[in-house]
């Protein structure tokens, strides 16, 4: 078999651009056919947030309210939601907003029946992490919509944010994953 | 060490190689288009209005390069493109890494699983060279490129 003559760069690079445009042309269609393809472009992020955003640039994502840190506040002094901490056991363990369980966002299918198995649907939930910066709380809580938890807040500044303020903390505690993970 | 890198088996095992992991990449991002948004949105490395095209397009330029590898077809146009889709993975994962973001890298799994860290960057350089490799060398004699070219040449 002979060697193939080599294409030229510029005929390479065209045909790299028609593999892109085809791509993307058929980003675009399946998108539009796709159940719910049209709502992700209209309403699935966008910079939108179904409530006041936590941080200018907190990731916006359908079924989870974005929280700053009063609204976090007026939540935790009103004992209605159930504050979720997405971070580390280690980082939980040295400090938290007092109350909340620990659900590591990369333990989540080990614990999650352990720490939220008997959580009615309806529950509100404040998921936090390490602040701006940190997707753990917005994954967490894209994973807890998904199992169905009707009231999911987010509140991006996080831990930094909340420990700054001078608010209530409480350290150390129980292992919150009753003796795994360590 | 020209000829091994020339060898068509070499180029068999190489092309193949990143035309799994291209395909293994896309489906998760395909199926959970949302999860993915998030993941390229948490890198702050595009203007908020192209988050979601990009996010959107990436993973269908993933399957398309990933399936003209396979075929071997196109093959130094492909590697083009995952030339430069490696080349900007590199560079956004570093200025995560660098800006401390503790975020998921969005790359075998649409969210992410688990955090980013030098050796993402590592990968991603890695996967470029083999990317440069593929576009120098060409698609070698296994491969659907090979047997048009020789139909072009009358043999």
């Amino acid at each position: 078999m002979k060697q193939q003559s080599p294409d030229s760069f510029l005929r390479i690079a065209i045909k790299a651009a028609v593999i892109v445009i085809a791509s993307s042309i058929l980003a675009a269609v399946v998108t539009l056919i796709r159940p719910g393809g049209m709502e992700l472009i209209t309403s699935g992020f966008a910079g939108q947030t179904e409530g006041k955003a936590g941080k200018p640039d907190a990731p916006a994502v359908r079924g989870v309210k974005n929280i700053d840190l009063i609204e976090t506040k007026a939540q935790f002094d009103g004992k209605k939601a159930l504050f979720i901490d997405a971070r580390s056991i280690a980082e939980y363990m040295s400090g938290h907003i007092p109350g909340s369980k620990n659900l590591p966002y990369d333990k989540f299918e080990d614990y999650f029946l352990k720490i939220l198995g008997s959580t009615a649907s309806s529950s509100p939930l404040v998921v936090y992490c390490s602040g701006d910066g940190c997707n753990s709380s917005v994954i967490l809580a894209q994973k807890l919509v998904e199992e169905g938890f009707t009231n999911v807040m987010v509140f991006y500044g996080g831990w930094p944010e909340w420990e700054k303020a001078g608010y209530p903390s409480e350290k150390g505690g129980d292992n919150p994953l009753g003796g795994l993970g360590f | 060490m020209k000829k091994f890198a020339t060898h068509w088996v070499v180029l068999l095992i190489l092309r193949l190689g990143m035309a799994a992991l291209f395909i293994a990449a896309c489906l998760p991002k395909i199926m959970k288009p949302d999860q993915f948004i998030v993941a390229v949105h948490n890198y702050r490395v595009l203007p908020q209005v192209l988050v979601t095209p990009f996010a959107l397009t990436l993973p269908w330029v993933e399957l398309m390069a990933g399936l003209l590898l396979l075929a071997g077809f196109w093959t130094r146009p492909a590697a083009l493109v995952s030339s430069l889709m490696y080349l900007a993975f590199a560079i956004a994962v570093s200025s995560a890494v660098i800006r401390g973001f503790d975020i998921g890298c969005g790359c075998f799994a649409a969210e992410g699983a688990k955090p980013i860290t030098f050796w993402y960057i590592l990968r991603d350089l890695s996967l470029l060279g083999v990317s440069i490799w593929l576009l120098l060398a060409g698609p070698g004699t296994a491969s659907i490129d090979a047997v048009n070219s020789s139909r072009r040449s009358g043999v």
